[in-house]
C-alpha cells in the first residue's frame, strides 16, 4: 500500500509519515487470534489524518472492521484464522501536523465547572485512583489558584521528582505504585500526573503516541480539560505544559493506558505468546510510505 | 397437611394464592402430593434420584465427582393462555435477532446498535463479514431466561445464542419425573411436544441433500454438559463425536473418521465455542459453505448482555412490531447519566459482565453484604464498560420438596425456553422449558452456579 500527500497545505501544517511495527511470538499455534488496534492517528485541532492514507495491516493477513470508539478513537479490528506462531502488525500513514496550538485563556481554580461528562476523567479509572495520590497533589500544587498553575505545577512535580527508569514498572503498575516507588517510565508518569490533576478537580485523560523526533518506541501524555477551550495536551515526562505540535502524533485518548493500548486482544492457543519486538518511525521528507517501509523497521531486531 | 396453606409463604407463589390457597391450576397437583404423604414423596424421590444416577443424567462442574442433575420432581406447571403469549413473544424474539445478525454481517446495521458497543463485543466475528449462513438462519437453537412476576406477565433476563443448553434437561427431568411419580399427571392435559422431529426437519431443511449426514461435536466426556451432548444424539441418531474424529479433507470438506472408512459431513451440530481448536480448518470449510453449523458462527454478537439492550429496537425495526414479552430494564453504563444513577441506587440493582455466562459475572447487589458491594462499587467506576445493570425483579417462586427434612420450601424459579428455526424460516418453541430453581437464599438459578431443576409442563 503507498499514501500519498493530498491536497494543498496551510503553512501550519506539517506532513508526516510514520510507520509502526509490533512483532508477537507464540510458544505454540495459534489458531486464532483477535486484535483490537489503536493505531490510527486522532483527528483534532492538533493533527489531521490524510484521508484515505492512514492503515493497519497483520501478518497472517485477517478480517477486519473499522470503527470509532467512544472517546473517538478510530480501531481497528483485525481477527486472523489462519494458524500462526508469530503475528506482525504494522500500521502506517500521513498525518497533517499543527505546528502552533491554540492560544489557551487560563481559568481560576474555584470557578471550574464541568459537566456530568466530565465525570468519568475526574473519577478513579482502573489505573488512575485520584484518592491514592490526593495528598501529595495538594503539596504539588501549593498555591496554583488558576488552571494552568496548576497543571504546570504538577507536571512539574511528575518531572522533577518521578526518576526515569525502565524495567520496575508494568502496564499494570497504578499511579499510587508509582507514588511508592517514585520511578517509572512515560506510561507511569503520565498516570501520576493525571491522578494529581483529577484529584485536584481537574479531569485528566491518558494520551497514547509517538514523540515525532523519538519515535523508536511509543510515547504517552496526558491530556486535561479546560471549561471552555477543551481538551489541552501537557507532558509530564518531558516537563511541558505547552507542547510543540509538531512533536507529537497522538493515536488515542482513554481514561487511562488500560483503555487505549496500541494493541490489545486475545488469540485461542495452547501456547503463550508476548510481544517480541516494537519500534516506529516518523519521516518528514518523505513523499509516501508503504508497508514494506514498517516491515523493514524489523531487519533492526 | 404436608404443606401449610393457612399462612401465606410469598405473594409471588407459583402454586398458592396471596392468602395460601392452592391456585386453581395446582389443585390436581397437590391432593396427589397430599395423597401420596411424606413417607412416600421420600421414597418416590430416592427412586428418581437412583435412576437419574442409573442414566448418568449429570451436570459435573468437577470431571472427578459423579454430580446427578439436582432436580425437583414435582412438576411447574405452565397454564396454557401464559404458554401462548411466551411461544409468540420467543418466536418473534428469535426472529428479529436473526434479521439483525444478517444485517450485521452482510448487509448495513443501520446503526440499531452502537457500533461502538456492536463491534468491541468479544463474540463478534469481523471473518464473517459477507458471509450468508445456509438459508440465511443464523439463530438455529435459541434459549431465552424469563423469570414469571405473577398474572401471566413474564420478563426476559438473558438470549443465549451460542451453544444454549439444557433442552436435554427439559426431556429428561420431565421423563423421570412422569416414570417415578405418575399420579403427579392426574388430571392434566400435558402439551406434547416432538424435539426429534423437530430438529430432524431443522438440519434437512438446511442441507442441500434430503439426507443429510448430521453429527454432534461435544467437547469431550470431561465437559460438564456431556449428558446433555450424548443425550440428544442419542435422541436425533446423530453420530456423538470429538475434535479428534474429524478433519477437513483435500475437497475442503468436514470429514468423519469410521471404521470402515471415512465419511463426508454435511452439518456440524457443535456444542463447543472454539471450533478451531478442536477441528483445524472447521471455520473454513464453513466459510466456504462446505458445511453447516448449527449453531452457526457469529450469533454470540447477540449473547452479549449490553447489545441485550437493543433487542426491542431490532423487533421494531427489523418486524415492524412492539416486543410481546418484555425485558429487564437495564442500564447502559457508557452513559454517564445512567452511571450517576447505578451508583446512587446500588442497593436495589444487579450488576452483569457483558460477556458473563451461566451465572458467573452476575452480581444480585441487595443480596451481598456491604463491603462486596462497595468494591463492586469501585470496580464500576474503574471499568464501567465491562458491565451493564438491571432493575432487580422479585420474581415468582416455587416449592421444592427437601427430601432430608419431608419438608416443602421456598425458592426462587426461573424458566429457559427453548426453540429453534428450520431453513424455511419457521420457529418451533417447545411447550415448557427448563425451570431452573435456586438455592437458598439466593436469587441465581443458574446450573453453573449451583442450582437444580424442575419438570415444566404446559397444561391445558
Amino acid at each position: 500500500m503507498q499514501t500519498e500527500l493530498g491536497g494543498p497545505l496551510t503553512r501550519e501544517l506539517v506532513p508526516v509519515h510514520y510507520a509502526y511495527v509490533a512483532r508477537y511470538a507464540y510458544s505454540d499455534i495459534v489458531v486464532q487470534n483477535d486484535n483490537f488496534l489503536r493505531l490510527s492517528p486522532f483527528d483534532d485541532r492538533y493533527q489531521t489524518p490524510a484521508d484515505g492514507c492512514c492503515d493497519v495491516a497483520t501478518f497472517p493477513a485477517g478480517r477486519r472492521i473499522t470503527y470509532p470508539d467512544r472517546l473517538g478513537n478510530v480501531v481497528n479490528r483485525v481477527r486472523v484464522t489462519f494458524p500462526h506462531q508469530e503475528l506482525i502488525i504494522v500500521a502506517t500513514g500521513l498525518v497533517l501536523l499543527n505546528e502552533r496550538g491554540p492560544a489557551v485563556d487560563d481559568a481560576p481554580l474555584p470557578t471550574l465547572n464541568y459537566g456530568l461528562e466530565a465525570q468519568e476523567f475526574l473519577t478513579a479509572s482502573h489505573l488512575v485512583d485520584p484518592e491514592s495520590v490526593r495528598i501529595i497533589a495538594q503539596e504539588a500544587a501549593g498555591n496554583a489558584t488558576t488552571l494552568l498553575e496548576t497543571v504546570g505545577s504538577v507536571v512539574g512535580w511528575v518531572h522533577e521528582n518521578i526518576r526515569y527508569e525502565r524495567g520496575n514498572t508494568s502496564v499494570n503498575t497504578t499511579a499510587a505504585d508509582v507514588l511508592s516507588s517514585m520511578t517509572g517510565v512515560c506510561q507511569d508518569m503520565t498516570h501520576l500526573g493525571m491522578g494529581m490533576l483529577r484529584a485536584q478537580g481537574i479531569p485528566a485523560r491518558y494520551v497514547s503516541g509517538l514523540l515525532t523526533h523519538q519515535p523508536g518506541e511509543t510515547h504517552a501524555w496526558l491530556e486535561f480539560l479546560h471549561p471552555t477551550q477543551g481538551w489541552l495536551p501537557a507532558d509530564p515526562t518531558r516537563g511541558l505544559t505547552e507542547l510543540n505540535g509538531t512533536d507529537y502524533l497522538k493515536f488515542a485518548v482513554g481514561r487511562d493506558y488500560s483503555e487505549v493500548p496500541p494493541v490489545t486482544g486475545s488469540f485461542v492457543s495452547k501456547g503463550e505468546g508476548w510481544l517480541n519486538f516494537t519500534t516506529a518511525a516518523v519521516f518528514f521528507d518523505r513523499q509516501t510510505v508503504s508497508v514494506d517501509d514498517a516491515l523493514a523497521l524489523l531487519d533492526g531486531s | 397437611m404436608l404443606i401449610d396453606t393457612t399462612t401465606p409463604m410469598h405473594v409471588l407463589n407459583e402454586c398458592l394464592a396471596a392468602d395460601g390457597s392452592v391456585k386453581p391450576v395446582y389443585r390436581n397437583l397437590m391432593n396427589s402430593v397430599e395423597s401420596l404423604g411424606v413417607e412416600e414423596l421420600q421414597r418416590r424421590w430416592s427412586v428418581a434420584k437412583e435412576q437419574a444416577a442409573l442414566d448418568a443424567f449429570t451436570f459435573m462442574l468437577d470431571p472427578r465427582e459423579f454430580r446427578t442433575v439436582p432436580t425437583d420432581w414435582m412438576p411447574r406447571l405452565i397454564p396454557e393462555q401464559d404458554w401462548e403469549v411466551i411461544s409468540r413473544g420467543v418466536a418473534q424474539r428469535l426472529k428479529a435477532i436473526n434479521r439483525f445478525l444478517l444485517e450485521l454481517y452482510c448487509g448495513e446495521q443501520e446503526e440499531v446498535v452502537p457500533p461502538d458497543v456492536m463491534y468491541s463485543c468479544q463474540y463478534y466475528n469481523p471473518e464473517l463479514q459477507d458471509f450468508r449462513p445456509a438459508r440465511d438462519v443464523f439463530v438455529h437453537v435459541y434459549g431465552i431466561d424469563l423469570v414469571h412476576m405473577g398474572e401471566g406477565r413474564y420478563v426476559i433476563l438473558e438470549d443465549n445464542l451460542r451453544i444454549p443448553s439444557g433442552i436435554s434437561y427439559q426431556m429428561k427431568s420431565t421423563e423421570i419425573g412422569m416414570d417415578v411419580l405418575p399420579e403427579m399427571t392426574a388430571g392434566y392435559d400435558i402439551v406434547p411436544y416432538d424435539i426429534r422431529a423437530a430438529y430432524h426437519e431443522m438440519f434437512a431443511s438446511l442441507c442441500d441433500t434430503p439426507d443429510p449426514v448430521c453429527v454432534l461435536l461435544t467437547d469431550s466426556k470431561y465437559g460438564s454438559a456431556f449428558f446433555e451432548h450424548r443425550y440428544l444424539s442419542e435422541l436425533l441418531g446423530i453420530p456423538l463425536v470429538e475434535g479428534s474424529d474429524l478433519y477437513v479433507g483435500d475437497n475442503g470438506r468436514v470429514w468423519g473418521r469410521a471404521m470402515d472408512g471415512d465419511f463426508e459431513v454435511d452439518l456440524v451440530y457443535r456444542r463447543v465455542e472454539d471450533l478451531e481448536l478442536f477441528v483445524p480448518g472447521l471455520t473454513e470449510a464453513y466459510l466456504d459453505h462446505k458445511v453447516v453449523l448449527v449453531n452457526a458462527m457469529g450469533t454470540g454478537a447477540c449473547d452479549d448482555k449490553l447489545v441485550f439492550l437493543w433487542v426491542p429496537d431490532m423487533i421494531e425495526r427489523y418486524l415492524g412490531e412492539n416486543a410481546i414479552l418484555e425485558q429487564a430494564v437495564s442500564y447502559d453504563l457508557r452513559l454517564p447519566a445512567n452511571r450517576e444513577y447505578v451508583l446512587q441506587n446500588l442497593d436495589s440493582l444487579v450488576l452483569k459482565t457483558r460477556q458473563g455466562y451461566g451465572g458467573l459475572g452476575v452480581f444480585i447487589l441487595p443480596d451481598l453484604d456491604k463491603g462486596y458491594r462497595s468494591r463492586l462499587a469501585q470496580q464500576l467506576i474503574e471499568q464501567p464498560q465491562v458491565f451493564i445493570a438491571q432493575e432487580t425483579l422479585d420474581f415468582s417462586r416455587h416449592l421444592v420438596f427437601d427430601e432430608l427434612n419431608g419438608e416443602f420450601e421456598e425458592r426462587y424459579i426461573d424458566l429457559r425456553v427453548f426453540a429453534v428455526q428450520n431453513g424455511n424460516g419457521e420457529v418451533t418453541v417447545f411447550p415448557g422449558g427448563l425451570t431452573r430453581v435456586s438455592e437458598a437464599n439466593s436469587r441465581v438459578t443458574n446450573n453453573s452456579s449451583g442450582g437444580s431443576c424442575k419438570p415444566s409442563w404446559v397444561v391445558r
